[in-house]
């Protein structure tokens, strides 16, 4: 501001100067032409005539003035400026924090998600158009199929090598087609999916490991809406398929159970006392078998009569539903097994005692069941009157030694009893079997009826087991859908007679011959001298089965040779079999009483 | 919206067209056909949006009304649900050829259909 | 021959019985056909040939009372004689069992013929001869349904 003061005085001062001097220098040099000596220069002319001065002065100080303002508004603007620059600063600091934090929390969802992908459970994998895996497999998608060179690779060289050709080439197809489609949903394209559930083996650690795999396809479009890649999703369901499969495996076994509850309240009452009695005394016998274990080195027979007692029990308990029971006598059976032959030292025999105590245990449970039944089980009606089992006894665990020997046991009975080992074991083989008991012999003595039922137990579940077919087969084999098993039993002088049949397909000689040799039961050289006849004899020996697997019905070696031993052995009789290859057995054993 | 059922049964094109008209579509716009010529007749005569189609019909089958239709200018982008007894997996795929966007295998339930359609709805 | 062939025509029944009439049926014990035997009653039957890498034929009969509770069923009316509508329902029935059927068989590319419906009071089909036909009873509320099932190569498969 002191400038808009300060031109205007130094201006009209210049001004002034200048007047004087430029009018002494005009001045001067008119003197060289006029004579000048007469006028005199008044240095205050410049007040006389001040326009000049005052002229120059004024426009100083609008020069002064305009420039202060050009200062100022050069200031302004500068300071204006300044303000936008910071203003703008302040702005990108703000936009720049702000991408900052967008950008941490981006950062934060990429790592939330990569961590998802990478922890879930789901195998993911991107192809593109060459089936070549590319960047974005996770962590599950090694793990499902194991440590391999993914990327840059086929699918099909990697991941999908265990596929059958077959299956290779559905898959491709199905790919390409997802790729090149432009209508299909992609729930219709899934459904299209040939390998939506399929089987991968895999060796880890040297064991070979058998995966169920499940597979589901998305497509990856890019910007322009076109298909780029493919997005497969795989699940390790193999556990998940076991769980259900033992799910259904355990439904199936409820209902079985559940119809064998609903058989126990039907009428068969004495078949159930029969069984309580007769596991009294099967249980006595085993305790003193075991006992005399201990006593002898030569324990190969005794061990063979035990293992006899306790297949039937496991056998019986089978039938008759009851499971806990059965599985433990069946655990029993296989502990014998294998001891038997063995030399006997202080672990056998403890364990002995163990698995006995074990089978007692669960037999006092049952009676304990059984004895809560009691109500049930009593007799009320008339017509039993021909099973000599105490009917107003109520206390049915009660030593059975008394039922020992001299009481008769109807034949009727025994009809029941081999209908429901019949069906049950139909029922567990997926077998259909009609059983048929006819006879006009009313009774036998309870010990040869316990021999008798026994024999007969093995010999149907071996018929339902190993000779009877599934039914699709028989109708294929023009036979009708059901095995038909029949027993007929007539007295002729002092013989009882036995005649047994089955339509099944009768022994099989050669698998017969083919487990001997495996067993090493005889020689191949033996095997080739004997005749028909003796081969299926090798059958009714101690520790002999055709089959693969040890199953709930028979199979564990024991049940026939039960049948040889309660014949000759215990009954004093003896049998004879024709074996009809195709067309079923027929036994016929003879007793005399 | 409109939608053509297309069904040589008249039990299928009943069941499709109740469950269309629960999903609240009035009647009117809801027209049928029991065989491809009648059905083409409709869609080059109206404008419709939501074409269900059956495979196994006489002397037109679905399938190849489906590859007629595809090549219909203005209906490149229809939605064309298969509604067939056909479930196989190479028939599925034949009808993704074909053109068909959705599938559905009879016998069908209400929930299913319902779930299915609801996407073009 | 397996019982994995038949068990896709079984399911196949049991599903449209129940997804489609909301009925819940049962399969009975598989029959080997014996058309010398006058055992079985129907009226009503809808046939389906087989083709693809095997031949031959499946069939649903029903005795009239059945088909005829049925299609009342699922249309709401009171149906009584055999109409266009009981035509139509037998022969959908039909060709849902055949096409669903397909999925267990994959591997016979099986292909399938549209319907024939057979009309008649106490009639009876016989498949091709020298192959056995199947038969499995299915128990409804107004009497049994029988499926039929007669394949060449799967019977002897």
């Amino acid at each position: 501001m002191k400038n808009r003061y300060i031109w205007p005085i130094f201006g009209v001062l210049v001004g002034w100067i200048l007047s004087y001097v430029s009018i002494a220098i005009v001045l001067k040099q008119l003197g060289e032409f006029v004579d000048t000596s007469g006028i005199v220069l008044n240095p205050l002319f410049v007040w006389e005539r001040p326009i000049g001065p005052i002229i120059l002065g004024l426009a100083s100080f609008l020069i002064g003035l305009s420039r202060d303002k050009l200062i100022v508004k050069q200031q302004d603007t500068e300071k204006k400026n300044i303000d936008l620059h910071k203003t703008m600063i302040e702005q990108a600091g703000r936009l720049s924090a702000e991408l900052n934090s967008v950008m941490a929390e981006l950062n934060g969802y990429t790592y939330q998600l990569d961590s998802i992908i990478e922890t879930i459970d789901e195998g993911l994998c991107l192809v593109n158009r060459d089936f070549v895996i590319e960047e974005g497999f996770n962590n599950s998608f090694i793990k499902i199929f194991g440590d391999k060179e993914y990327l840059g690779n086929s699918i099909f060289n990697t991941a999908f090598s265990i596929l059958n050709e077959n299956m290779k080439k559905e898959t491709m197809d199905f790919l390409e087609l997802c790729f090149t489609n432009k209508t299909a949903s992609p729930s219709m394209l899934n459904e299209a999916n040939p390998i939506k559930e399929f089987e991968f083996v895999q060796v880890i650690e040297g064991i070979v490991v058998q995966k169920i795999i499940s597979s589901s396809i998305n497509i990856i479009k890019n910007a322009n809406k076109e298909i780029e890649k493919i997005m497969f999703v795989f699940n390790d369901i193999t556990s998940a398929n076991e769980l259900k499969k033992e799910l259904e495996k355990r439904d199936k076994e409820y209902s079985k159970r559940y119809s064998i509850m609903v058989a126990l309240f039907g009428n068969d009452k004495n078949v159930i006392k029969r069984f309580i009695d007769g596991l009294e005394e099967d249980m006595e016998i085993l305790s003193k078998k075991i006992k005399e274990l201990k006593q002898n080195e030569n324990n190969s027979n005794i061990i063979s009569d035990i293992l006899g007692t306790v297949h039937s029990i496991k056998g019986e308990a089978f039938a008759l539903g009851f499971e806990k029971l059965s599985g433990i006598a069946g655990e029993v059976e296989t502990f014998f097994k294998k001891i038997k032959g063995e030399v006997l030292g202080l672990e056998s025999n403890l364990e002995i005692i163990g698995f006995y105590e074990k089978l007692n245990n669960e037999k006092k449970e049952f009676d304990k069941t059984i004895s809560a039944l009691e109500d049930f089980l009593a007799d009320d009606e008339v017509e039993d009157i021909n099973t000599d089992i105490s009917s107003s006894n109520l206390n049915l665990t009660d030593s059975v030694s008394k039922h020992l020997g001299y009481e008769n046991i109807s034949f009727d009975l025994l009809r029941k009893e081999l209908e429901i080992i019949n069906k049950s074991s139909a029922e567990e083989g997926g077998k259909q079997s009609v059983f048929t008991l006819n006879t006009s012999v009313k009774s036998i003595d309870s010990k040869k009826y316990k021999l008798i039922k026994e024999l007969f137990l093995h010999l149907l579940r071996n018929s339902i087991a190993h000779g009877i077919e599934l039914p699709l087969d028989r109708l294929e084999a023009n036979k009708d859908v059901n095995g038909q098993i029949t027993l007929d039993i007539l007295k002729v002088d002092n013989n009882l007679i036995f005649e047994y049949t089955d339509d099944g397909t009768g022994f099989d000689v050669e698998k017969i011959k083919q487990r001997a040799i495996e067993h090493d039961i005889a020689t191949e050289d033996e095997i080739s001298k004997m005749s028909n006849r003796d081969i299926i004899k090798i059958v009714f020996n101690d520790g002999f089965s055709t089959t693969e697997t040890v199953d709930m019905i028979s199979g564990a070696g024991v049940g026939m040779s039960v049948v040889k031993k309660n014949i000759y052995k215990e009954l004093k009789g003896k049998f004879t079999l024709t074996n009809r290859p195709g067309r079923g057995i027929k036994i016929r054993i003879t007793i005399p009483v | 919206m409109k939608a053509l059922v297309v069904d040589d049964s008249r039990i299928m094109r009943n069941i499709i067209i109740n469950i269309l008209k629960e999903k609240k579509m009035d009647g009117d716009d809801i027209l049928d056909a029991p065989e491809g010529k009648t059905a083409l007749e409709i869609l080059n005569k109206e404008s419709i949006d939501l074409l269900f189609v059956d495979w196994n019909m006489p002397k037109l089958n679905g399938l190849d009304l489906v590859k007629i239709v595809r090549k219909i200018e203005k209906y490149q982008d229809l939605p064309i649900i298969m509604v067939t007894s056909e479930a196989a997996r190479y028939n599925v795929m034949e009808a993704i050829k074909a053109g068909v966007t959705d599938y559905i295998v009879k016998p069908i339930t209400g929930v299913t259909i319902m779930e299915k359609i609801k996407a073009y709805m | 021959m397996q019982v994995k062939y038949i068990q896709p025509f079984v399911n196949a029944t049991v599903k449209v019985f129940k997804d489609f009439l909301g009925v819940d049926i049962k399969a009975g014990q598989p029959f080997l056909f014996n058309h010398n035997e006058n055992k079985y009653s129907y009226d009503i039957s809808g046939i389906i040939g087989i083709g693809g890498h095997t031949l031959g034929i499946v069939v649903v009969s029903f005795p009239k009372l059945v088909a005829l509770d049925l299609a009342s069923k699922i249309t709401g009316e009171s149906i009584k004689i055999f109409d266009d509508t009981v035509v139509d329902l037998v022969g959908e029935i039909v060709n849902i069992i055949a096409g669903n059927a397909k999925k267990g068989l994959e591997e016979y590319k099986l292909v399938i013929s549209l319907p024939s419906i057979v009309k008649g009071v106490n009639h009876q089909i016989t498949g091709v001869s020298g192959v056995p036909m199947i038969g499995i009873p299915f128990s409804a509320t107004k009497g049994d349904i029988y499926l039929f099932v007669s394949l060449k190569d799967l019977i002897t498969a």
